[in-house]
C-alpha cells in the first residue's frame, strides 16, 4: 500500500492512497496516515483512485481520522472511488458520515473555508 | 490456513488464483475476497480464547455461476449471522468505529450460512454474478 501526499493551492491536503486496503496494507499506512490527517485542523482529499480494495479495517481507519479531524474544526473528503470500493463505502454507511466526490474540484469547493487556522 | 492476521494476504492470494481459473467476474471476485477477509478477521481476532496455534480451513467451489467461499474455525461459537449490526451513525460524531465487518458480509454476499458442527463454526457465503456498479442502470 502506497501513500503519497501534495498540497493544493489554499491549503488542501492531497492524500493519494493506493494498492489494497487490507489487513497488511492498512497497517502499513495507518501510522502515517494517522499522523497526517488526526493531529490538527486540516482540509484533506483522500483520492482513493488508485485503492483496488478496501475492507472493514481500512474503512475504520478513514472513519477513525475522519472524527478526529472533525473535532479539531477540520474535514475530510473521499474522491473518486473505483465502483467496487464505492459500493463498499455506501454498504457499510461510511458514504454519508465522510462525503465522497468523483471531481478534484468539487471535493475542494466542499472544504473551502476549512484549511488549516 | 494458519490462523492468523499475517495470512490473510496468502489467503486472498488463493482465491484469486482460484477466480482466474474460473474467469469470474471482478465484482464477484471483489465480493468473495471481502467476505473472507472480514469473516477470518472476526475468527483470529475474537474467537480464540488461547494463545495456541490454530487452523482456519477455507474452500471454494462453483456450481453454475454461483461460487461459494467455506470458512471453518475451532473458535468460539459465533454466529455472525446471527450478531445484530450496529445501527447507522447519523453522524460522525455518533459514528462507532467497528462492527462494520459483519454488515459488510451480510450485504455484499448473495447467501450466508451458519452451523455449529462437531465443536466447529462453519460459515458458507455465496456471490452470484451481479449488475457491476457504475455501469448505469439497466433499463
Amino acid at each position: 500500500m502506497q501513500m503519497n501526499v501534495s498540497e493544493i493551492d489554499g491549503g488542501i491536503q492531497h492524500i493519494r492512497l493506493s494498492g489494497r486496503m487490507d489487513m497488511a496494507g492498512t497497517q502499513a499506512i495507518d501510522l502515517r496516515f494517522t499522523v497526517l490527517t488526526a493531529s490538527r485542523r486540516a482540509a484533506i482529499v483522500v483520492d482513493l483512485a488508485g485503492v483496488s480494495f478496501l475492507a472493514s479495517i481500512g474503512m475504520r481507519t478513514l472513519l477513525s481520522s475522519a472524527k478526529a479531524l472533525a473535532m479539531k474544526g477540520g474535514r475530510m473528503v473521499l474522491l473518486n472511488p473505483q465502483p467496487m470500493v464505492a459500493d463498499a463505502l455506501s454498504t457499510a454507511g461510511i458514504d454519508t458520515l465522510i462525503p465522497v466526490y468523483t471531481d478534484l474540484g468539487a471535493a475542494c469547493q466542499a472544504l473551502a473555508g476549512v484549511a488549516a487556522g | 490456513m494458519p490462523g492468523r492476521l499475517d495470512q490473510l494476504g496468502a489467503a486472498s492470494a488463493w482465491l484469486a488464483r482460484f477466480a482466474d481459473t474460473l474467469a469470474l467476474p471482478h465484482e464477484m471476485r471483489y465480493r468473495l475476497d471481502l467476505g473472507l477477509n472480514e469473516a477470518v478477521t472476526n475468527v483470529v481476532s475474537y474467537g480464540y480464547r488461547d494463545a495456541g496455534e490454530h487452523a482456519i480451513r477455507l474452500r471454494l467451489s462453483a456450481d453454475g455461476d454461483a461460487v461459494t467461499l467455506e470458512i471453518e474455525d475451532d473458535g468460539v461459537p459465533f454466529d455472525p449471522l446471527a450478531a445484530t449490526p450496529p445501527a447507522r451513525p447519523a453522524s460522525l460524531a455518533e459514528a462507532p468505529i467497528g462492527g462494520l465487518g459483519i454488515r459488510l458480509i451480510r450485504a455484499m454476499l448473495d447467501e450466508c450460512r451458519y452451523r455449529r458442527e462437531d465443536g466447529r463454526n462453519r460459515l458458507t457465503m455465496t456471490a452470484r454474478p451481479r449488475p457491476s456498479p457504475g455501469l448505469g442502470q439497466t433499463p
